[in-house]
C-alpha cells in the first residue's frame, strides 16, 4: 500500500470519529469563522418525517477534479450535480474508492503557516478510502461552513461541499456496504 | 271631364313611386358625397393609442449555504428599463423582506452565481454583466448600508480605483465570512494574480496562491 499524507495532518484519526463541539470557533486561512451549532435530535426527526429509502437501484458518486463537480446516480437516474471544492494544498487522490463509515460531525485541523486551519464542527462527513488510499489516511466528503467557492479547489485533501447539498448526500448514500465513489479528472481522459 | 277613383288612385300611386325615388336617389348622392369628403382625408390622422405590455416576472433564488436563508431577485423588464427587487426570507422567522429595488437600462443583466451567499449568511455578492463589461456588486441582506450610506459596492469599480494594474478576471465566490476571492490578470504582463476583497473595510489583498 503506497504512504499517502493524512487528508488532515494535525487531526488526521482524531477525525474519524465522531465529536460535536457547539458555540465553537474555528480558524480557516487566518481568519476565524464561527462553527455551527450541531443538534442531533433534530436529525432525527428528519429522518422520521423522510422515512427509511427502500430503492434497490444501485448508488454512484462521481467528482470530475477538472470541472470541480460532483456527480451521484442512483441506476440512470441523476440524484444530484452539484459544484465541489478539492484540493488546492493537499491533492485529493483519484481511484475508486468506497464510503467505509458516515459520521455527523467531526473535528478537523493541520497546515501550517498561512494555511492552517483547525474546524470543529465540520458537518456530514463521509469517508472513503480503497487498497491504495487507507481509511485511517482519512479522506472524505463533507460540509464547508468557512468558505463558499465551490467549483474552485479550495481544500487539504477532502472534497468540500455545500452545506445543504451534502446533507441531502449524506442521508441518500450508504455505508454497509459503501456507496462507490469514482475521483478522476477529465481533461486527462483522450477525446 | 269626370276623373274616376281609378284614375286618382292611379294617379296618386305614380306620384308617390316618383317621390320616393327623388328620395332615394338624394341618399344616394349623399352618400356618394360622404365617400368622396372621407376619402380625401389625411393617412397620418391616428388617435388610437400605443399600449406598452410589461414583460413577465423573472424570478431567481439562492439558498443560503446551511440552508436557513433564501436570497429572491425578481425582474421585470418595463417600457425603458428593467426593474429588480431583491428580497431576503428566514425560513426560522418566516419572514421575506424587501432589501431594495433598482432599476436598471435594457442593457445591465443582474444574476446570482452559486456561491453568492457569504458563509456567514450576511452578505450577497451578483454578477453585473453589460456589453463588452463583467461587473460584481455586493450588499449586505441584513440592510445594513456601507460607508457613506451606499446600499451596495461596486466592485470592479472599487478596484479599478485602488489596484490600477490589474483587470478583474472572475470574482468566484467568499474565502471567509468577509472576503470574496477576486481573480485578475496583470496588465502588462498578464500573470494571474488573485486578491481578497475585504467587505467590511473595502479593501484589496494581493495573495501568494492563484486560486484558479
Amino acid at each position: 500500500m503506497l504512504s499517502v499524507p493524512c487528508a488532515n495532518s494535525i487531526s488526521c484519526e482524531e477525525s474519524l470519529h465522531l465529536k460535536i463541539e457547539n458555540n465553537a470557533v474555528g480558524v480557516f486561512n487566518g481568519q476565524k469563522v464561527a462553527a455551527p451549532n450541531i443538534d442531533l435530535s433534530e436529525d432525527q426527526d428528519k429522518s422520521v418525517v423522510l422515512g427509511v429509502d427502500t430503492s434497490t437501484e444501485k448508488k454512484y458518486i462521481y467528482v470530475d477534479l477538472a470541472t470541480q463537480t460532483l456527480l451521484a446516480y442512483e441506476g440512470k437516474t441523476l440524484f444530484m450535480k452539484t459544484p465541489i471544492s478539492s484540493g488546492l494544498w493537499g491533492r485529493t487522490p483519484k481511484g475508486e474508492f468506497r464510503i467505509w463509515t458516515k459520521i455527523r460531525s467531526t473535528r478537523m485541523s493541520g497546515g501550517s503557516g498561512a494555511d492552517y486551519y483547525n474546524l470543529p464542527n465540520v458537518p456530514y462527513v463521509m469517508f472513503f478510502s480503497n487498497s491504495e488510499v487507507a481509511a485511517s489516511r482519512g479522506f472524505s466528503l463533507h460540509g464547508t461552513y468557512w468558505h463558499n467557492n465551490f467549483g474552485h479547489p479550495m481544500s487539504h485533501g477532502c472534497v468540500n461541499m455545500k452545506t445543504t447539498d451534502v446533507a441531502k448526500l449524506f442521508a441518500w448514500a450508504d455505508d454497509d456496504p459503501g456507496t462507490k465513489i469514482t475521483i478522476f479528472d477529465s481533461s486527462e481522459i483522450p477525446q | 271631364m269626370i276623373i274616376s277613383k281609378k284614375n286618382i288612385l292611379v294617379a296618386s300611386l305614380f306620384i308617390s313611386l316618383l317621390f320616393l325615388g327623388g328620395i332615394t336617389m338624394l341618399q344616394q348622392r349623399k352618400t356618394t358625397v360622404n365617400t368622396r369628403v372621407r376619402a380625401a382625408l389625411s393617412d397620418s390622422i391616428s388617435p388610437t393609442p400605443t399600449i406598452f405590455i410589461p414583460g413577465p416576472l423573472k424570478v431567481e433564488q439562492m439558498d443560503s449555504p446551511d440552508g436557513t436563508a433564501t436570497f429572491t431577485m425578481e425582474s421585470q423588464s418595463l417600457e425603458t428599463h428593467v426593474q429588480y427587487s431583491f428580497y431576503h426570507t428566514d425560513f426560522s422567522k418566516n419572514e421575506r423582506k424587501l432589501l431594495f429595488s433598482e432599476d436598471l437600462s435594457q442593457s445591465r443583466l443582474f444574476s446570482i452565481p452559486f456561491n453568492a451567499w457569504s458563509p456567514d449568511n450576511i452578505y450577497v455578492f451578483l454578477n453585473d454583466t453589460e456589453v463588452a463589461r463583467d461587473g460584481y456588486i455586493v450588499f449586505s441582506v441584513t440592510g445594513e448600508l456601507f460607508a457613506d450610506e451606499v446600499r451596495y459596492l461596486d466592485i470592479d469599480e472599487l478596484f479599478a480605483a485602488k489596484v490600477p494594474n490589474f483587470t478583474i478576471t472572475e470574482v468566484t465566490g467568499w474565502a471567509a465570512p468577509d472576503l470574496l476571492l477576486v481573480n485578475t490578470t496583470e496588465n502588462e504582463k498578464g500573470t494571474k494574480v488573485s486578491f481578497w476583497f475585504n467587505v467590511k473595510t473595502q479593501s484589496f489583498i494581493r495573495l501568494s496562491n492563484y486560486f484558479y
